[in-house]
């Protein structure tokens, strides 16, 4: 994994809402991966995303400047809409060794954590709401193998 | 443990005291599904294979006492869906289920309408789940009908080597190797080594990794 030797480290948190009426599709869920795992490994991004009941949930580590050109291309991607900003930060380490879809399914669990930290909704926002979301991403930091077995 | 008729699609509730409650079983029921609530969850996972397909709950307690049972039914190569089920639910414990395998991992008593979202999505990933089931019984099945020759020799062509490649590795003729591949070709239905690539892949699935 390039570590960017040098540079300044950041890490990006979003939540967004998929734009399907329905959940996402599963040929959807694959283009996106497939997808994701390209772009991500060229810019040298680590990180997860989770797919639950049209909710999106996603931490991007990496260099600022791959960052950058990620949030740029996240941000204008029709297939979600509300992406909020949970976290924006520096960071000296990563929590990932690898991208990976970490969860894609219909938990009513992890619904719960996401609409928590409802887009609109009263909790928006919340400090309480955000430290789940950034609770269950270090939860499947710490699960997941640290390097890719591909 | 009741008799459940072919064609019905069960709920079974393993390690759950808790939820043999009548008010629970007429729900269930009345979605069409026969619940059946096991007690001696070592005897579920050894006779897995003799039930017919259904949904499987978990109980699990806070220390993640229970996820052995989904464990065990994974490495039984058991692919029906599990939805994990604690009266002590947490952010560390919902990952460990879906690390585990299970599609769902709910609190109990699960909010109102809850187990009802659950059951309905794990029906809908049942019939792919004992297709899969099936398709690597076969897989396996194939793999296992080779004699350790022919299995080394698969194996060798499923790493991409060469006949001579292969014979070197055993101290045989490439000839010699040319028969045990056809041989294998004629037991697996299939000369193409990408076809054999996929039977390999799909018998080992689900093998503990060892390595």
């Amino acid at each position: 994994m390039t570590a960017d030797p040098g540079s300044m480290q950041k890490c990006w948190i979003y939540v967004s809402e998929s734009t399907s009426s329905d959940s996402v599709r599963t040929a959807d869920v694959e283009a996106i991966v497939e997808g994701s795992i390209l772009r991500n490994d060229s810019l040298g991004v680590t990180g997860a995303l989770l797919l639950c009941q049209g909710r999106f949930a996603q931490l991007l580590e990496g260099g600022r400047e791959s960052l950058e050109v990620l949030q740029r291309s996240i941000l204008a991607d029709p297939r979600h809409r509300l992406v909020t900003t949970l976290a924006d930060i520096s960071i000296d380490r990563r929590a990932f060794g690898d991208w990976s879809l970490a969860y894609s399914g219909q938990s009513e669990f992890f619904a719960a954590i996401l609409n928590d930290f409802a887009l609109g909704g009263a909790q928006a926002g919340s400090a309480a709401a955000a430290e789940k979301v950034l609770q269950l991403f270090a939860e499947f930091a710490r699960s997941l193998p640290q390097k890719s077995t591909w | 443990m009741d008799a459940v008729s072919e064609g019905e699609r069960p709920v079974y509730a393993v390690n759950m005291p808790g939820l043999d409650d009548p008010g629970l079983r007429d729900m269930i029921e009345a979605l069409g599904h026969p619940y059946r609530n096991l007690a001696d969850a070592d005897a579920f996972c050894g006779r897995v294979g003799e039930l017919p397909p259904g949904v499987i709950l978990i109980g699990v307690g806070g220390s993640g006492e229970g996820l052995a049972i989904l464990r065990a039914l994974r490495t039984g190569r058991c692919l029906w869906p599990v939805a994990v089920l604690s009266e002590a639910p947490s952010i560390p414990l919902a990952v460990e289920a879906i690390r585990c395998g299970a599609f769902d991992f709910v609190a109990f008593p699960p909010p109102h309408g809850i187990l009802e979202a659950v059951l309905h999505e794990g029906f809908s990933q049942l019939t792919a789940a004992v297709e899969e089931e099936s398709r690597r019984k076969s897989a396996r099945d194939l793999y296992l009908s080779l004699s350790p020759r022919q299995a080394q020799v698969f194996e060798g062509v499923t790493l991409g080597l060469s006949n001579k490649h292969i014979a070197r590795k055993y101290g045989l003729s490439p000839r010699t190797i040319d028969g045990y591949r056809a041989a294998v070709a004629r037991k697996l239905g299939t000369k193409s080594a990408f076809a054999m690539l996929a039977i390999r892949s799909l018998a080992q699935s689900g093998d503990v990794d060892d390595g």
